[in-house]
């Protein structure tokens, strides 16, 4: 995937800098349902251990995300940031978001990448789990 | 909440402000009409010089409780550290006395490195394994020692965890062996008693700047009676009888002495008043549950070092960036990666990386010591509330299970 070209440093850091201190829908988890999809990734061990979830309304879409995240800065802000861009998109469309791609949405440097694959395979695995796709 | 240029420094352990008492003493000595002269020349000039450093390698010697006549001067810890290990195995080697040496893993890098380098030069080093707690027992010395034994290396304190060695009872193992005795007390100068002498300790390492003193000067003890013979690591001039040569450093080594001299003085109460700071700091961080000590309950009374479970280590310092306290896994150096003294005594990597040294010193006060601990308290508790492992351990995962951690490195603290 070709990378986008960087923004200025300080703007960069901004938009992670915000979510990493105001993190979005990490109020609790939501009840386990059919309708819910929950996926772990990472290990305690490794320092990133993340839990996600998605929630699929009636008409096929999500329209929820919650997240809990064991991680350094860019890991909790790439879950709070990509919890806020999955309400609306189909659990198929939801897939096509990779660590990469958050990465560069975030203009993460290329050293944080690994810290966020653990939050794409904890969203994959929410997506697996989902009863209803 | 305050502004980040007002968070308290609590990182001592580093390295300490020149104390003003210091400061006025060697700046008397670079005015121009100072005591500047070259302490080896015979005119009045070199012989005021002579005499002030003669006064204070007597201000080092009381205070580590040793014959004044032992006293190199050197360009810190770092240099007394090599001075001792490789001046003492080689000369040992180089007579066909042994080639053997102990130390331990937790040693710090200015003794771990020279002991690399004697392996390379054909000898054999054994390096202890801590306890739990960091002490690396005179019995396990005992153990460890044979007859071709040369040189036994061990740090009166440890400069992550605080933990102390029994020095005393390490030379009292040692005392009817020929190897000799290195201790490195660069951290426990001015803030724990040293008997050199009557702990039968041979070579002792200081650096100034970890007592109020300037950085750039230390000073290696090396017993005179009876005779510690070294191989030098430097030839010129033949200053300090040709074991450090080198014109030496009369403003240095004056900070140094009036810095060696304030600690002794001030140690009766110095100690106790640390030591009520670091309880305070553990008490109060210890509450925050799934924390785990590092080192002895009753460490050194100015090293506390803590890992706070469940959060991640980079989170936590982005958090407190601008506290002046030393992360776990950056304590000895610069280069990242798991801290090797956290990593002997069996502290799991990911929650060595999430620990913090937290080094009061002369002038912290508890209003310091409160607000620190209110600042991480606040850092822990914010990133716990999104942590999944935090949720588990609220469920009764212990840590251990959640870190996959080593049932030996079990002071969590479970209210
Ligand atoms: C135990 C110990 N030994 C040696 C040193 C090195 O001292 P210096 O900075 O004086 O070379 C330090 C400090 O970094 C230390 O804590």
């Amino acid at each position: 995937m070709p990378k986008s070209p960087r923004p200025r440093p300080l703007e960069l850091a901004a938009l992670a800098r915000d979510h990493f201190a105001h993190p979005r829908n990490a109020a609790g988890l939501l009840e386990p349902a059919p309708e819910v999809g929950t996926g772990v990734g990472g290990r305690v061990q490794s320092g990133t251990y993340v839990v996600f979830q998605v929630r699929v309304a009636a008409e096929g879409c999500i329209d929820a995300a919650r997240w809990e995240c064991m991680g350094a800065p860019a890991a909790i802000a790439a879950s709070s940031w990509l919890s806020e861009q999955l309400p609306g998109c189909s659990p198929e469309q939801a897939r096509a978001w990779t660590a990469l791609g958050i990465g560069d949405a975030l203009h993460l440097e290329p050293e944080a990448l690994s810290a966020l694959l653990p939050v794409e395979d904890a969203l994959k695995a929410a997506l697996d789990a989902l009863d209803v796709e | 909440m305050s502004s980040r240029a007002d968070w308290s420094y609590l990182d001592h352990a580093a390295t300490t402000p020149v104390d003003p008492r210091v400061h006025r003493r060697m700046a008397s000595c670079m005015e121009r009409e100072g005591t500047f002269g070259n302490p080896s020349s015979v005119h009045p000039w070199g012989r005021a010089a002579a005499a002030m450093v003669d006064q204070a390698a007597a201000q080092v010697a009381d205070l580590i409780q040793a014959d004044p006549a032992g006293v190199v001067w050197t360009s810190g810890a770092t240099e007394a550290d090599n001075l001792a290990i490789l001046g003492a195995a080689r000369f040992a080697a180089n007579r066909d006395r042994g080639r053997h040496v102990i130390s331990a893993r937790t040693e710090h890098a200015a003794v771990l490195e020279p002991l690399q380098q004697l392996e390379r030069e054909g000898m054999e080093v054994t390096l202890l394994p801590p306890e739990a707690d960091g002490r690396v027992t005179p019995d396990a010395v005992a153990d460890a020692l044979r007859d071709d034994t040369v040189l036994v290396s061990l740090m009166h304190v440890n400069n992550e965890i605080g933990t102390v060695q029994d020095i005393a009872g390490v030379g009292e193992v040692l005392r009817d062996h020929p190897t000799r005795f290195h201790v490195d007390a660069a951290q426990s100068a001015g803030r724990l008693p040293i008997k050199a002498e009557a702990w039968g300790v041979d070579l002792l390492s200081l650096s100034a700047h970890k007592v109020y003193g300037p950085k750039g000067v230390g000073a290696l003890w090396v017993r005179h009676r009876p005779r510690v013979r070294l191989e030098p690591l430097l030839f010129g001039g033949g200053q300090q009888s040709g074991l450090r040569p080198g014109t030496l450093a009369p403003h240095l080594i004056a900070g140094m002495g009036e810095a060696c001299a304030i600690a002794a003085e001030e140690l009766p109460t110095e100690a106790p008043r640390l030591a009520a700071l670091r309880e305070r700091l553990l008490h109060r961080l210890m509450a925050l549950d799934a924390v785990m000590l590092n080192g002895q309950r009753q460490g050194c009374p100015h090293v506390l070092n803590l890992s706070f479970g469940c959060v991640n280590g980079d989170a936590l310092q982005a958090e407190l960036d601008g506290l002046g306290v030393s992360a776990g896994s950056a304590c000895s150096s610069s280069e990242r990666g798991p801290s090797h003294v956290l990593r002997a005594l069996g502290v799991p990597d990911a929650l060595a990386h999430s620990s913090l040294r937290f080094s009061p010193g002369r002038w912290t006060t508890e209003a310091d010591v409160d607000q620190a601990a209110a600042l991480v308290a606040g850092a822990v508790e914010r990133l716990r509330a999104f942590s999944p492992a935090w949720r588990e351990f609220g469920q009764g995962a212990r840590l251990d299970e959640l870190y996959g951690g080593n049932p030996g490195h079990a002071q969590e603290s479970k209210a």
